[in-house]
């Protein structure tokens, strides 16, 4: 399974960073990592490929001098990271909340959208996309986004090419999912504090997922070093980082739009104009009612 | 519809098959890298396959069609006025009259339904009438008088130039020619074997270098009276005994003397220069050379001369990037087939789709049946329309030929996925010339009827001849 189940709920999270609270508090302040990742995108992918990860628990035990803690709390690490940073997001609501919630809701059915044919071709499991679907509520849809964001960063490379979710639309989703859930939960929360020393236990969370995970994909490494296949089962977190220090056109809007952003890959329609014969065709579905799979 | 050279294929879907279908537009030139249409029974091939005849005959390019099936002389069905009456003489009557409806009411049907169609891609009776009106239909029905009769020995009996220009082309044409005439009559047509291909051969050139016909009774007398003593090293005595060139001369009389042999030599000739030369009226041809009433060996062996004399006339083109003629073979199973098989079909058709490029005709094949076409062929399309495959094995092969030929970033498992879901009339669809990886492409409406295989008879009343002129909306054109 592609997404953690544990990732939809924020009570889940939050008892997540109760337990490795300790731990979060005793990262010297000199062994703090760089904070050179969208928190959200990272810690969405090591949810989503951490059962993959957890496969090899046992194989990785072995290995000398290798931080038990590293794999057996990688997930509450990434979720306690998670919950961190989502529940501390600036206190008052911004002026253009209702406007981030559609907005979030449209890049939610975008993604839902897409990922119907990939779960045919299988690059996404249908259990994943059952399971972001449950939910109800603005808080749900914000969550889903969130999720479906760590999904499809997940496969990035085998899908980009052959579905309409953009660069800039998973850019966009990573930052509007996060504020989404946080105006819902401020709204629901309303006498939350937020702490003072809220960025640097952030910063140290996210030392710990960082370490952990990167030490799993060195064990990965060398475990699967003949199958080649490390990268894959566990991705760099920081790949696509230089891509995502361009802002995108949507992400520099001072006030976001409340449709998703355009496909970069326009149909080539030359000598036609699109807009004068958008609609042709009848309303026939592409593909058999059907799905074999 | 404008008059441009890009051919409006119909609309196109990213490859998850979400939001709005926008129009796509085939660049006419892009053709020249050739195409391939898949797609498994009912997956609309033979619609797309019109679709672009169409296209290309408005964008002013000509057109041969082989039509195996029978139905791509279905381009001739245009009924501008798009009124009952006019589909009512094409409407199987015994089949409506089961159903308990008769023919007016289901005519009636039948052309509120197409003209609905139509409606759906924005198109009405006047686009069907520009279309008639620019097209030049001819229906050749080699080896019967069913349409046009073809007279596929024309290369015998008619010296090419390439005699003087190119000899190996000219040989080829010719053995292709006298394959077929020892298919007539029974004999083994494989150039490679038959002693009596090698003897017709040889007589025949030597005729056709002289300047002189190789016509069957020609030949016939040269096989009795012989006027070589050697063939390659050997004496003509060894090489074919008096005997058996008894027999062969007899066999050739007995063809002579037949008259069904009479329907293969009646008509006009193989003319590929004629059916692509630009006409004085304006309108531009589309040949379609017939062939579902013959049977395997004979559809094999009239193609394998038809081809031959395509790539002959491609020879002696001066080379250009514009697509000048189109070549759509429909349902080319067996044709060209991979690996050791070698129908006469084979070796212009590869030839066609390595070398035909340099000079702008462009070569469409369609086919259900991936496996059975040559590496050669699949790798040199730069087109590709893939529908719906129902067996794994296709999509494989497809898939396979898919990734090498355009290097796309697709991966296997996701094309195959598609594949295997896509309704009738959509195709995945590739053109490497776009560098747009993959879309899903839902051909337009044919501005034709689509009514599906005709029969002899129907292609008597199509094209009018023996007597009983067209029905109302008929093309009835003659160059």
């Amino acid at each position: 399974m592609i997404l953690s189940e544990n990732f939809k709920d924020l009570n889940t999270a939050e008892e997540a960073f109760r337990r490795v609270q300790s731990d979060i508090d005793a990262v010297p302040a000199d062994d703090i990592a760089a904070f050179n990742v969208d928190l959200v995108s990272a810690t969405s992918i090591v949810l989503g490929v951490a059962d993959r990860v957890l496969a090899f628990r046992e194989r990785m035990l072995t290995l000398p001098e290798f931080d038990r803690k590293a794999v057996d709390r990688l997930i509450d690490y990434a979720l306690a990271a998670w919950y961190l940073y989502i529940t501390n997001l600036p206190a008052a609501e911004p002026a253009d909340a209702e406007a981030i919630l559609s907005e979030m809701q449209a890049l939610r059915g975008k993604f839902l959208i897409w990922a119907v044919p990939l779960v045919a071709a299988g690059h996404f499991e249908q259990g994943a996309i059952d399971h972001i679907k449950e939910g109800s509520g603005q808080k749900d849809a914000a969550s889903d986004l969130v999720a479906l964001v760590g999904l499809y960063r997940a496969r990035w490379d085998a899908v980009k090419n052959i579905c309409g979710v953009t660069e800039a639309d998973l850019e966009r989703a990573a930052a509007v999912g996060p504020l989404a859930f946080a105006i819902v939960s401020r709204r629901e929360n309303k006498g939350s504090v937020v702490p003072t020393d809220v960025s640097l236990r952030i910063r140290r969370a996210w030392t710990l997922v960082d370490r952990s995970y990167s030490q799993c994909r060195r064990a990965l490494h060398f475990l699967r070093f003949e199958e080649g296949d490390f990268d894959e089962i566990a991705p760099n977190l920081r790949r696509n980082s230089g891509t995502r220090s361009t802002p995108s056109s949507a992400t520099a809007t001072a006030t976001p739009s409340t449709t998703t952003t355009s496909s970069t890959t326009a149909p080539p329609t030359s000598g036609v104009q699109a807009g004068a014969m958008s609609g042709i065709g009848g309303s026939a579905s592409p593909f058999v009612a059907t799905q074999a799979r | 519809m404008s008059a441009s050279r890009d051919l409006a294929l119909g609309g196109v879907r990213p490859v998850d098959g979400s939001g709005q279908t926008l129009p796509y537009a085939l660049p006419c030139d892009d053709l020249v890298t050739h195409g391939i249409v898949v797609g498994g029974t009912g997956s609309g091939k033979t619609g797309l396959l019109l679709v672009l005849v169409e296209e290309a005959l408005r964008a002013k390019v000509p057109v041969i069609l082989v039509d195996v099936k029978g139905d791509l002389s279905n381009l001739l069905l245009t009924f501008p006025e798009l009124d009952a009456s006019a589909f009512a003489p094409w409407l199987d009557a015994r089949g409506v009259r089961r159903g308990g409806q008769s023919i007016e009411a289901a005519a009636q049907d039948v052309a509120d339904a197409w003209r609905q169609k139509l409606a759906d891609w924005q198109l009405g009776a006047a686009d069907v009438a520009t279309q008639r009106a620019s097209i030049a239909g001819r229906v050749f029905t080699p080896g019967s008088q069913a349409a046009e009769p073809l007279s596929v020995l024309s290369s015998l009996e008619r010296r090419s130039p390439l005699w003087d220009e190119d000899v190996e082309v000219a040989r080829e044409a010719l053995s292709a020619s006298v394959s077929l005439l020892l298919r007539l009559m029974g004999r083994d047509p494989d150039p490679a074997r038959s002693r009596d291909h090698v003897l017709l051969s040889i007589l025949a050139e030597r005729r056709l270098r002289a300047s002189e016909s190789a016509d069957v009774a020609s030949l016939l007398n040269d096989v009795r009276t012989p006027p070589i003593e050697m063939v390659g090293a050997m004496p003509l005595a060894e090489f074919l005994p008096k005997r058996d060139r008894q027999a062969l001369a007899t066999a050739l009389n007995t063809l002579l003397a037949s008259p069904t042999f009479e329907s293969w030599r009646s008509g006009g000739p193989v003319d590929v220069e004629a059916w692509f030369a630009p006409r004085e009226d304006g309108r531009t041809s589309a040949t379609i050379i017939s062939v579902a009433h013959l049977d395997d060996d004979e559809r094999s062996l009239v193609l394998g001369v038809l081809l031959e004399q395509v790539l002959a006339w491609v020879r002696t083109q001066p080379g250009t990037e514009e697509l000048r003629a189109l070549l759509v073979f429909d349902e080319v199973y067996g044709f060209v087939p991979p690996h050791p098989a070698n129908p006469p079909t084979k070796r212009p058709l590869v030839s066609l789709m390595k070398q035909a490029r340099a000079f702008g005709l462009g070569v469409v094949l369609a086919t259900q049946n991936p496996m059975d076409l040559d590496y050669r062929a699949l790798s040199n399309a730069g087109l590709w329309c893939v529908g719906r495959l129902a067996t794994d094995a296709d999509r494989e092969r497809v898939v396979e030929a898919l990734a090498d030929a355009a290097g796309s970033s697709a991966d296997a498992q996701t094309l195959s996925g598609v594949l295997k879901l896509l309704a009738p009339r959509w195709f995945l669809l590739r053109n490497v010339h776009q560098p747009q990886a993959l879309w899903l492409l839902q051909s337009r409406t044919t501005l034709c009827w689509l009514r599906g295989p005709m029969t002899r008879t129907d292609l008597q009343r199509l094209t009018g001849l023996n007597g009983s002129r067209g029905a109302k909306g008929i093309h009835d054109d003659s160059v």
